[in-house]
């Protein structure tokens, strides 16, 4: 990799990338396809780069505290998480990777509520396939729920014995979630050793840029800076021209040809902001699933003997009617987690995770700190929406569970701190009357600046939104030429 | 040299003595309310007490339970421990006190070489199980074989 220990004086750029998490690296990966031998790219990342044994001997992903770079205000008990160094949300992600369903790309068309997508599952199709073989994904090739073609490259991780009566009882909507934490030994990744500290994965063996990824760095065409911070991009007629940075207290600025915001849904309004940038829409919509912690203790039915951390999904509650009044839900069927205290008893019990849909709300939104120019967090409130689809979900898991020897249920009362997605702040659409981003995601009336991320997306279903923000970024690769998938 | 008056002596005495087997005293508390729990949960196992005590500094050392809320669980145990006692503590201890006993139960499992059986059994601590460790261990998963 050719790290730059400065910033190279008075230099342009055809390409400067922001960020080096999921979406950067897959819109690179596209991009370096189409690119001539001779292209400069650079990619500007403010965090670090630690190897993954420092990693494990610090417990930790970053020295920089998630916190310690924004501030929050509304939800005291609200919590956004992200990892600032390189490879991004890679590094702490837990690795799952279902896809979304057909309808949730037609969520106005379908039920009536929310918005729609300026694209369809079909278009995002090739893109997805692209994306589940590089991050060498494991998953069943019997899913019901939405169309799959290929093969997932590694054979899908082991249910549970009670994960593995759902699927019985439930053939088409209950199965083993495709995730990117390898099952079996697979392109230089260990195997799953269900840790329960997925994190920060003591086996690397679910996908990261660093452990997959890093031939697209190690590119001759591709220069990295890194604790760099990006402050603001420079414009001029309609286009942008550079970008603005501070490197060792210094600031910096290089010309750009076309430039790349992949620094995630809190940082990327923020720099289009401090840019100048004034889209109604720019920081708002700020939004993420909900999700509920439940207990289901069982009587003689064991949990636990399965392959990694989080094993079955279920979509009992999610496609259906219920979504022209309720967010629908998706079930996590997890594999880990504490046993219960009675002696024999100890396997007897299934935590699940409720992950509910909710709309955006205009009020949540990241907008400037004065002070500081932080991105400032606001989130005030969930949709009702939202919470419907929390109150269908808790009253149903009773009778999804039925097909179980159930002793009792019991359901958290308060909404998990945080689903770590952070979605919603840069809205894709086909008008720019109603969305900061086109549907490859270049800013309206820009057309060389990309903004990816899962700031895009227009609505918050439950799936895990990791698959779809980097087929997105694939995708919007392909805007610039030839970037078909392979 | 440094002269102590009286006072400053018999404070520098208690200071040191407080210091010295402040963290024995802690330890014998927090030893006991394990080895409660495992009488109560386990009656099959016996674990020596060295054992115990390697067990019980490892468990602290990773269990992010508040020293004070420790101490409070321990006050609590008795009552806990009895099903009939146990519904008259206000719910919040309940579940706190079950929390605490889960998290107890499931690193013992992990960490020794209990069979899982109901057989009368003396149990080693084998190591302290870390999430993190190259070498980690989830005796409960089956993994995946080709």
């Amino acid at each position: 990799m050719r790290l730059l220990s400065q910033p190279e004086r008075d230099c342009a750029y055809d390409l400067v990338v922001v960020g080096s998490g999921f979406s950067a690296s897959f819109f690179l990966k596209a991009y370096l396809r189409q690119a001539p031998a001779g292209a400069r790219v650079l990619v500007i990342e403010r965090g670090q780069l630690w190897s993954h044994e420092r990693k494990l001997r610090e417990r930790r992903n970053s020295p920089v505290e998630a916190s310690s770079v924004i501030r929050k205000s509304g939800d005291p008990n609200k919590d956004w998480r992200f990892t600032i160094g390189f490879g991004g949300g890679s590094s702490c992600w837990w690795g799952n990777t279902p896809r979304m369903l057909p309808e949730d790309f037609r969520l106005r068309t379908a039920y009536g509520v929310g918005r729609d997508w300026p694209l369809s599952y079909d278009d995002l199709l090739p893109y997805y396939q692209e994306v589940e073989s590089v991050m060498g994904v494991a998953g069943p090739d019997d899913i019901a729920v939405y169309p799959r073609p290929a093969h997932y490259r590694l054979p899908p991780h082991r249910l549970s014995q009670v994960q593995a009566a759902l699927a019985d009882a439930y053939p088409d909507e209950f199965f083993a979630l495709p995730s990117a934490r390898a099952s079996t030994e697979a392109a230089g990744r260990k195997r799953c050793a269900a840790s329960s500290s997925c994190w920060l994965c003591p086996m690397d063996a679910k996908f990261t840029v660093q452990n997959s990824m890093l031939s697209v760095y190690q590119d001759p065409r591709v220069s990295v800076l890194l604790e760099a911070e990006v402050l603001a991009l420079e414009r001029h007629a309609g286009a942008v021209r550079g970008v603005v940075f501070r490197h060792a207290g210094v600031e910096h600025s290089v010309r750009a040809e076309v430039c790349v915001l992949a620094a995630h849904a809190l940082f990327n309004p923020a720099i289009l902001l401090r840019s100048g940038f004034s889209h109604p829409l720019l920081g708002g919509n700020l939004h993420e699933q909900i999700g509920v912690k439940a207990e289901v203790f069982l009587d003689g039915l064991n949990n636990f003997d399965g392959s990694t951390s989080v094993t079955g999904v279920g979509y009992m509650g999610y496609a259906g009617a219920h979504r022209r009044e309720a967010g629908a839900c998706m079930l996590e069927a997890w594999n880990i987690g504490p046993l219960r205290a009675e002696n024999g008893r100890w396997q007897q019990v299934l935590h699940v995770r409720l992950v509910v849909e909710d709309l955006p709300q205009p009020r949540n939104r990241v907008s400037l700190d004065v002070a500081s120019s932080r991105p400032q967090v606001h989130f005030g409130e969930r949709s009702a929406y939202g919470l419907a689809g929390v109150h269908r979900a808790s009253r149903m898991l009773e009778r999804w569970m039925s097909v179980l020897p159930v002793e009792r249920i019991e359901i958290s009362d308060t909404p998990e701190a945080s689903e770590s997605h952070i979605q919603g702040t840069t809205v894709m659409g086909a008008d720019p009357a109603t969305a900061v981003l086109d549907p490859y995601l270049r800013y309206h009336g820009h057309d060389n600046l990309f903004v990816l991320g899962s700031g895009a997306f227009p609505s918050g279903p439950p799936a895990n939104p990791t698959l779809t923000l980097s087929a997105l970024a694939l995708r919007a690769a392909s805007a610039l030429g030839s970037a078909a998938p392979a | 040299m440094m002269r102590l008056s009286r006072r400053g002596l018999i404070g520098w005495g208690v200071s040191a003595t407080l210091l010295g087997i402040g963290p024995v005293l802690l330890m014998h508390d927090r030893e006991r309310i394990l080895r409660r729990v495992i009488a109560h949960r386990l009656p099959q196992v016996s674990i020596p007490d060295a054992e115990l005590r390697h067990f019980a500094a490892d468990f602290f050392s990773q269990d992010d339970t508040d020293p004070r809320k420790l101490a409070l669980l321990e006050e609590l145990q008795p009552l806990a421990l009895r099903p009939a006692l146990s519904a008259r503590l206000p719910q919040a201890m309940q579940q706190a006190y079950q929390r605490f006993e889960r998290r107890l139960i499931t690193a013992l499992l992990h960490c020794t070489d209990f069979d899982l059986s109901q057989r009368p059994q003396t149990i080693r601590y084998v190591r302290f199980y870390d999430p993190f460790g190259p070498q980690v261990h989830n005796r409960f998963a089956r993994l995946v074989e080709v």
